[in-house]
């Protein structure tokens, strides 16, 4: 026992001779990572690699500081590389990798491609939002690309008839995964297209990332982004996004909601068609009450209520001139015909008295005119041949006979004093038998034959 | 997955949808003789009786161009993507 025991070490000697030999060892591994445990408060995060025949599986603690450096999201089933050293856990006896790095491996490089892509086509403009056509508002054909096998196609088909019945459904039913997947996709999307779908859906069940690699594929891009139609993707479950998504005119997260994204709902369609009901009828009685209004507002016009008011005027002006006729007409032409007859019996009564004073008077004052005649006539005989010989005397002639003479201005006026003239004028002198034309020499105020001259 | 002819992919539905707005709209402005307003109302409540009868008898026609479908499950079955999301 003693030898035994000398011999021996404690448990804790043990396993720090161990812990010695193993820390001494620092590798890089690649596998599987099978379970993981990484919640909050830990120090480190634990997880399992494994092999991928599972023959071999080795727990791991990666320090939660540099696991969150790493910036790797670990999950069930990822492959990693990772490089450390191991350890041992004294206190359970434990072996562990304790791990100083770790990347994606393999599944991380197809990812940076499937990035990178997506940048190069990003670049060329295939995600712009310009790019994404809308999307029919009743399609009358839908195109639908997908597994014929699966869930996928039928809960597509039955949303589409659940919500819009309307459309007929074309589809490609071809094989979503594998190599050639990326072309058989493609080829549906061009056979439903040609065969008249106004909207092609793209879906695909859920699955792991590689089985969602063909949507990655940078051809089928290209032919979603050039086909003549918009296209819907519904693909998997994932949140991550693939290249098809990205590319897609819209993008839906599951089959059935691509359904929903390019179906009207049928209960909106039928509330459209109520709606338009409702809107023809409100516009069609208002159309016609508004016409009711405006006829009723001309019935209520007076001549329409009463149309004799019309000629109510007329009528009174006319009854008032028929009744003056009826009265006053007959009567006055009766009257006036009554004061004529009057009137000329009167005057042929009266005319031959008349006419005969007035011709006696007539003859009478013919009488007399003709004897009162000469009598007055006569005194005014003998006092004219007085006034002619007194007439005789008084003529200017006569004095001019006598050798006198008058002077006379140009305007004919009788020059009387020497005011009347200035020199050089041109004056005529009358003589008893002619004119003198004469000129002014000088005027003078002196007058030597005045007393001669009178 | 009906295979008698579905009015539903009459062509006109969609044209018929966009012809009794138009009707409606025509009505809405107001600005129409009566007469003219009734025979549209008319023809309108036509169409919507054409369209209303559409959707009511409209079933689902589905044409399969590539691929063979399986045995379609039936509706009742839970819709497999609601039930994994």
């Amino acid at each position: 026992m003693t030898d035994q025991k000398e011999g021996a070490l404690s448990v804790g000697a043990a396993l720090a001779l161990a812990k010695h030999q193993l820390e001494g060892i620092s590798v890089r591994i690649v596998g599987e990572v099978s379970e993981v445990s990484n919640k909050p408060g830990y120090a480190a995060v634990y997880f399992t690699l494994k092999d991928k025949d599972q023959n071999a599986s080795l727990p791991c603690l990666m320090w939660m500081n540099r696991f969150k450096q790493a910036g790797v999201d670990i999950r069930v089933g990822a492959v990693v590389d990772v490089t450390g050293r191991f350890s041992l856990y004294a206190a359970k006896g434990r072996m562990n990798f304790d791990v100083s790095t770790i990347a994606l491996a393999g599944e991380g490089d197809i990812r940076m491609k499937i990035a990178q892509l997506a940048k190069k086509l990003e670049a060329e403009g295939l995600m712009r939002a310009e790019a994404k056509r809308p999307l029919p508002r009743l399609p009358r054909r839908i195109g639908l690309v997908t597994s014929p096998r699966g869930a996928a196609v039928y809960d597509v088909l039955r949303t589409l008839r659940r919500r819009y019945p309307l459309a007929e459904v074309l589809v490609a039913g071809v094989p979503v995964e594998g190599k050639d997947a990326p072309a058989h996709l493609a080829a549906g999307l061009d056979e439903v297209a040609a065969a008249g779908a106004e909207v092609v859906l793209l879906v695909r069940g859920g699955g792991s990332f590689e089985d969602l690699m063909p949507f990655n594929d940078e051809a089928l891009a290209r032919h979603i982004a050039s086909l003549p139609v918009p296209v819907v993707t519904g693909i998997g479950h994932e949140p991550d996004t693939s290249i098809a998504d990205m590319v897609a005119d819209l993008r839906a997260s599951t089959p059935t909601a691509a359904a929903e994204a390019v179906a009207p709902q049928r209960s909106d369609i039928q509330a459209a068609l109520d709606g338009m009901a409702r809107r023809m009828g409100f516009a069609e009685s208002a159309l016609v009450s508004s016409a009711e209004k405006r006829l009723s507002a001309l019935a209520a016009c007076p001549f329409f209520a009463d149309p004799m008011a019309l000629l109510r005027d007329d009528a009174q002006r006319l009854d008032e001139a028929s009744r003056r006729l009826e009265g006053a007409l007959p009567g006055s032409l009766a009257k006036s015909q009554d004061l004529l007859a009057s009137t000329r019996m009167a005057f042929l009564k009266a005319s031959p008295r008349l006419l005969g004073n007035r011709k006696l008077r007539l003859a009478e004052a013919r009488t007399a005119l003709r004897a009162a005649g000469p009598a007055l006539i006569t005194p005014f005989k003998e006092r004219a041949a007085v006034m002619a010989a007194g007439l005789e005397s008084l003529s200017p002639l006569a004095v001019l006979s006598r050798g006198y003479a008058a002077a006379f201005s140009n305007d004919g006026a009788v020059i009387s004093s020497i005011n009347s003239v200035a020199r050089g004028d041109t004056i005529d002198v009358q003589v008893s038998d002619g004119l003198i034309e004469c000129k002014v020499e000088n005027v003078r105020s002196d007058v030597p034959g005045k007393e001669k001259v009178h | 997955m009906a295979e008698n002819a579905n009015p539903g992919t009459d062509p006109t539905f969609k044209q018929g949808m966009e012809e009794l707005e138009r009707i409606v709209r025509s009505l809405e402005s107001g600005d129409m003789e009566l007469e003219e307003s009734l025979d549209l109302y008319a023809k309108g409540v036509k169409l919507l009786g054409v369209l209303q009868g559409k959707l009511d008898s409209a079933e689902q026609q589905v044409q399969v161009l590539m691929g063979q479908l399986a045995q379609a499950p039936e509706d009742d079955v839970q819709d497999s993507t609601l039930s994994k999301a």
